[in-house]
């Protein structure tokens, strides 16, 4: 049955592109992943600076030197962070600020993961539906 | 398989699969760039949104420089113009190569065509 071979043969070849896409499709939505979390992060930590800056003291931290070490450090100013804009800019801003930004930025990464997650599952769909066309061609009994 | 095949398919096959090569590794320039575009679209936006006086940084390698609101606008701006050319020279290499792609697999499939039957 050659022309049977052809066809499944065919739907190997779109099943496997479908499959390239899809494992893309999902390392690029670990990273996104990653940027929310590091976004959640942020803000907690911004957060705290902020408590520490209200009730009045600086706060006391360490800044790292490589491989795990770290010199003490105190945070001079707690009212002001220097927030990533994206595409290489940052900007200063007031804790508040700072918040806002980083929150707004969490909602666009969403959106975008979403948007990912809604192709993730055409491209399911669309496995599905060729696995669904080979089924056809096995034999009965098999 | 292969090996009953002619010389000359079993080239033309390798012809493809490089071209298949070709064709990711472009795709994935592609939308690497687009994601490019992307962010500067969203740092404009943010920096838009600043006080005229804010300060900003930009990231040069290792080092964060001190620079102005208006002077980062038209720095993205040019950013994003030399995007969107790159992008389109790529799509249009993009289309050439599915367009040889797609030719090539022809020619292989009426080659290969009494073969199969």
């Amino acid at each position: 049955m050659p022309e049977v071979s052809e066809e499944i043969r065919n739907l190997a070849a779109r099943h496997q592109e479908f499959q390239r896409q899809a494992e893309a499709l999902q390392q690029e939505m670990n990273m996104v992943q990653a940027s929310i979390a590091s976004c959640d992060q942020a803000i907690a930590t911004i957060n705290e600076l902020k408590k520490a800056g209200e009730e009045g003291k600086g706060a006391e931290t360490m800044v790292p030197v490589g491989f795990g070490s770290f010199v003490h450090a105190e945070i001079k100013n707690v009212d002001k962070v220097v927030v990533n804009l994206g595409a290489g800019f940052s900007a200063e801003k007031s804790t508040d600020g700072a918040i806002e930004t980083l929150n707004r930025r969490k909602e666009q990464l969403k959106k975008i993961l979403e948007q990912m997650n809604a192709s993730l599952t055409q491209f399911v769909q669309g496995m599905q539906a060729l696995e669904a066309e080979a089924a056809k061609f096995k034999p009965e009994g098999a | 398989m292969t090996a009953e095949l002619p010389p000359q398919i079993q080239n033309q096959i390798a012809q493809l699969q490089q071209l298949q090569q070709q064709i990711q590794a472009i795709a994935m320039q592609k939308s690497q760039i687009e994601a490019m575009q992307k962010e500067s679209k969203m740092a404009l936006e943010e920096l838009e949104k600043l006080a005229d006086d804010a300060v900003v940084y930009r990231t040069v390698g290792e080092l964060v420089i001190k620079t102005e609101k208006g002077e980062s606008i038209v720095k993205l701006k040019d950013r994003e113009e030399t995007l969107s050319l790159r992008l389109q020279s790529i799509a249009r290499q993009e289309e050439r190569l599915t367009t040889r792609f797609k030719q090539l697999q022809e020619q292989i499939q009426q080659a290969m065509g009494p073969r199969v039957q």
